[in-house]
């Protein structure tokens, strides 16, 4: 009784450490990150302009060019704009606090202010007026100097301060400043004849920046920097070469899953399951009367974005068959073989599905080829066995189908849950080898048949061919995710607490036999 | 007086031997370094090594490391080490005042609206969960007066009424990973799923409500949600001039 006390605090203090350990060790920890802003609305009547905007500077660039610049004004709500006015006739509605004129005559006078305004359009007064006027047209360049600087033009290296070439994979930024004000143009080529065209800005400035879109990766591109002058002179400044980057994923993205279509009012409902690709970007839906869109510009645009839900209206009006294909997308711009689903309006027949006798299809399933992550999975006469976590890639070899195909459709079904099915496109690779789709994980274990049909030019189905997919889902990426670290760090958790536990029950014990 | 003795010993024992354990399991195991729109966790105890920062990233480097991995550029994404197996790394753009757009005279009532995103990126296996509290109940106050917060009945309401009495103070999210309570299929919310645009609106609470999460990670780029607010007053409301405000907090979680 004397030590009661004692072995219930001690019990306590084991109870505690024990707690605190398994906590520690087997509750995954969860982090959290706030932010906290604030929603303001003013309620009563804004009567209140912005403030004056001031210090209004105008510069004449070029004969046809004035650059303006001023302070920002401020409201006490909500500033929008301000407006530039140049000889009292409104000129531009712009959020910036510069402007470039440019259209002038030379050798004129040009008076120009400034308002501000707000979000429900109180206008400030007019800022101080600024006047100034345009240079004169210089003399025309000496076409004889500019046949003996470069070539047939003149060479203005010397204006060129800095230049950055920064190659994207489909296109380039060039980044330069000059020392004097330049209009600048940027050709571009993959030859030094600059065969694909050339940018040309608008107004004179010293610092550029000109970006050139629509090229092709991993290649090497020519560009000539060159420039117009104040003067009028115009010239090269700099020419060289830059190489696109390569692009690092060339694999197409899973397709959608879970495709759907169902009528609703004047229009057709699609659903589906984005694929899960970490660089899936997005998909694009197409939707044809005649049969299912084989690519991305074969037939009508219903849906571009990332969403899993669309809605196709009119699509309903007119009796028939509606077929779908949804394409997926990833940010590198690979694009998957094609989901399908089509869906009946009204009473219309059903489209011809009658067999060709004059080519007959000679395709059995171990023609089939499974891949998973590059691995080929190996199939028995009408059974494979796959992983259900993993993306299936299924390929059907350009020899093994008649050369005049038109179509081959993948169709899966859940044997569970036979209404459960989804098809997808095999489309034809770059090679000419095979004709593949990669679809997203199943996600589930099971059977699935499925069936492989291959029609014609004239949509007639050449033949089918059955098998099973027997899925399975494996659990060993969750063992990966803890590290030699993690377990030395447990294990040092589970010494000091063994260290402790041996402590208490030490000086425990001390206590009760210096009690007794 | 033995059990006495015992029991201060033993007690203040338990109390010196548990924070020593915690103290011991945070230090090894998380330091977490935050600001107003990075968290860097999982800090690492190394010989050699430090820290680096500026005004935008704090990035620590260690020494004496085995393996190194997974660079990548243009997306601010750099793991060497040991660390590159931690996963739960989380972030939230910060998300700047929202001013709602325009003023609403106070005897006529009307509308104002205003718009703000936040991106948050997680490279979580399980995903991560973004939820939004007021500070205030009800979140639009000024000084004495406030504005009512929306009440949808259950569901949120496809779209928001406001009557001739009335005067709400509501939001909308959308985004790719708005939570099924603010989906709709094109007539009401909570069902379909479908992302009407400025549909499906609730009112905030000083109670965290989850708008969006995910079930994976989303690294490198993340997912943008948008949050309409909306604040209509009435035509018969007298409602005091003024500013009013609403302080909003935003929470997210890597699971």
């Amino acid at each position: 009784m004397q030590s009661a006390h004692g072995r219930l605090s001690l019990f306590v203090a084991l109870v505690l450490c024990v707690a605190t350990l398994v906590f520690a060790t087997f509750v995954p920890p969860t982090h959290a990150i706030l932010d906290t802003f604030t929603v303001q609305t003013m309620v009563g009547a804004d009567t209140t302009p912005p403030s004056i905007p001031t210090n209004l500077v105008a510069t004449p660039i070029a004969p046809t060019q004035i650059d303006l610049a001023w302070d920002a004004s401020t409201d006490d709500w909500l500033l929008s704009g301000y407006h530039v006015w140049r000889d009292d006739i409104l000129i531009a509605t712009t959020t910036a606090i510069t402007y470039v004129d440019t259209g002038l005559t030379a050798s004129t006078t040009y008076r120009y202010y400034v308002t501000a305004f707000d979000s429900v359009f109180n206008e400030s007064a007019s800022s101080t007026e600024v006047s100034t006027t345009t240079p004169s047209v210089p003399e025309p360049p000496d076409e004889e100097e500019i046949r003996t600087t470069y070539g047939t033009r003149l060479s203005l290296g010397k204006q060129l301060v800095s230049l950055e070439v920064v190659p994207g994979q489909y296109g380039a930024v060039l980044r330069y400043t000059t020392r004097d004000a330049i209009r600048g143009v940027v050709r571009y080529g993959e030859s030094v004849t600059y065969e694909i065209g050339s940018l040309r800005e608008q107004a004179f400035l010293r610092i550029h920046e000109t970006s050139i879109m629509g090229l092709k990766p991993n290649t090497e591109y020519s560009f000539s920097v060159e420039g117009e002058l104040i003067s009028g002179r115009y010239g090269v400044m700099h020419t060289g070469n830059f190489m696109t980057l390569p692009v690092d994923d060339v694999f197409a993205p899973g397709n959608v899953m879970n495709l759907e279509a169902e009528e609703s009012g004047d229009g057709v409902v699609l659903t589906w399951e984005n694929p899960n690709d970490a660089d899936f970007d997005h998909v694009r839906i197409l939707r044809s009367d005649r049969f299912y869109p084989t690519d991305t510009a074969d037939g009508w645009l219903v849906y571009e974005g990332d969403g899993e839900a669309a809605y196709d209206k009119g699509a309903a009006l007119r009796d028939g068959w509606r077929y779908y294909t949804v394409f997926a997308y990833d940010t590198q711009g690979n694009i998957s073989s094609g989901a399908v689903t089509a869906i009946l309006i009204g009473d219309a027949p059903p489209p011809e599905t009658e067999t060709s006798t004059t080519t007959p299809l000679v395709l059995t399933f171990l023609d089939i080829q499974f891949f998973q992550e590059g691995d080929r999975i190996a199939s028995q006469s009408e059974h494979a066995l796959i992983d259900g976590s993993k993306q299936l890639t299924v390929s059907v070899p350009y020899d093994a189908v008649p050369e005049h195909l038109k179509t081959i459709i993948l169709e899966v079904r859940d044997s569970a849950d036979p209404s459960r099915r989804a098809q997808f496109l095999l489309r034809v690779d770059t090679a000419h080898t095979a004709y593949t789709a990669t679809l997203a994980p199943f996600g589930i274990a099971g059977e699935f048949p499925v069936t492989l049909t291959v029609y014609d030019f004239a949509t007639r189905d050449l033949g089918q061919v059955y098998g099973m997919l027997d899925s399975r889902i494996t659990f060993t990426e969750g063992f990966d995710e803890v590290t030699f670290f993690e377990y030395v760090i447990r294990t040092a958790y589970l010494v000091l607490f063994l260290a402790l536990l041996a402590l208490l029950v030490f000086l425990g014990r001390r206590l009760l036999r210096t009690g007794s | 007086m033995y059990g006495l003795r015992d029991s201060l010993i033993a007690g203040s024992l338990a109390l010196i031997a548990t924070p020593i354990l915690l103290a011991s399991l945070s230090l090894a195991s998380a330091q977490v370094m935050t600001s107003a729109n990075y968290q860097i966790h999982q800090d690492s105890i190394n010989f050699g090594g430090g820290l680096s920062t500026s005004s935008s990233y704090t990035l620590e480097s260690t020494a004496g490391e085995v393996a190194t991995g997974d660079s990548q550029s243009t997306s601010y994404k750099l793991r060497a080490g040991y660390q590159q197996l931690d996963r739960n790394f989380i972030s939230l753009s910060a998300v700047p005042p929202v001013t709602m757009a325009p003023p609403i005279p106070g005897i006529t009532g009307g509308t104002a609206n205003g718009t703000t995103t936040v991106t948050v990126t997680t490279d979580s296996p399980a995903g991560y969960e973004l939820s939004i509290a007021a500070s205030d109940n009800p979140a639009m106050q000024k000084g004495g007066d406030s504005i009512a917060d929306y009440a949808p009945l259950g569901d949120p309401d496809f779209i928001f009424t406001t009557g001739a009495s009335d005067a709400h103070f509501g939001y909308s999210p959308s985004g790719a990973d708005i939570v099924g309570r603010f989906k709709d299929d094109g007539g009401a919310c909570n069902t379909g799923s479908f992302d009407s645009d400025l549909a499906c609106w609730d009112g905030l609470s000083i109670a965290d409500a989850v708008i969006a999460g995910s079930a994976g990670p989303n690294v490198p780029s993340g997912t943008v949600t948008t949050l309409h607010f909306r604040l209509s007053i009435g035509s018969s409301v007298v409602q005091a001039s003024g500013t009013y405000t609403a302080t909003t907090t935003l929470t997210a979680l890597a699971i």
